[in-house]
């Protein structure tokens, strides 16, 4: 899986989407990781105001217990 | 005027009239405040945590809307939810646009896609609410597009 060419795009950008729901939870599963962790825009290719915007939702998800904070066991 | 969203969570041992009861206190708190003005104030659904809140594992989550002028009435709202013991959590959030009038279209809570069709509302106002469980969806969009040379789209 090393060099696999393929082109980064912001989802959000590709969607047509400018604003992010918190309660979206599952749009929000897309951008962590297993552990909960929230992906890095390096990965995910996500513009970087949209990128501002799905961390500020995520946290707010968290808050409200609909995203964990972290997921260590094989759970959910 | 702005419009804020709090979502709070009810004890999931509370339904039908005691959820009720606990919808009313909180609807009470915000009528005796001035300039508010409730677009939306309904249950979301009782559903899983995503992580343990004071030990339960499911919560009802209630959704309210509203419209306001005197920001300092928030601070006092905090303050009830905090204290109201059937109350586990909650976060109000700031909406940048007013929201939509919630109808709902059958007696259930707000469903992702269901195209469920029913020829006329019904009149029973207290159903319970259906637990929706959070399905993991794992689905990375990984497809070529087109090869520009940009590595960062910005704005």
């Amino acid at each position: 899986m090393a060099f696999v060419s393929r082109r980064k795009f912001c989802y959000f950008k590709e969607n047509g989407i400018t604003e992010i729901d918190y309660k979206d939870v599952k749009l929000l599963r897309r951008f962590i990781t297993e552990q909960g962790k929230i992906m890095p825009r390096r990965v995910t290719g996500t513009s970087p105001r949209m990128h501002r915007k799905l961390v500020r939702a995520i946290k707010q998800a968290r808050n409200i217990a609909l995203m964990p904070f972290t997921n260590t066991s094989s759970e959910s | 005027m702005r419009y804020y969203e709090t979502l709070y969570i009810v004890n999931p041992n509370y339904e039908l009239e005691r959820l009720e009861a606990v919808m009313n206190t909180v609807g009470s708190v915000l009528e005796k405040a001035d300039k508010v003005t409730v677009i939306n104030h309904r249950t979301w659904g009782k559903k899983r945590l995503a992580y343990p809140i004071e030990k339960h594992k499911y919560g009802t989550y209630i959704l309210l809307q509203f419209e306001l002028d005197a920001p300092e009435f928030l601070a006092e709202l905090d303050q009830f939810l905090k204290l109201e013991k059937a109350i586990i959590r909650h976060q109000t959030i700031r909406l940048e646009t007013r929201p939509e009038v919630y109808v709902e279209p059958t007696d259930e809570p707000v469903a992702e896609k269901k195209p469920e069709e029913t020829s006329e509302k019904d009149t029973s106002p207290a159903e319970e609410t259906k637990s929706e469980e959070p399905v993991a969806e794992e689905t990375n969009d990984e497809s070529e597009a087109e090869p520009s040379t940009s590595d960062e789209e910005q704005e």
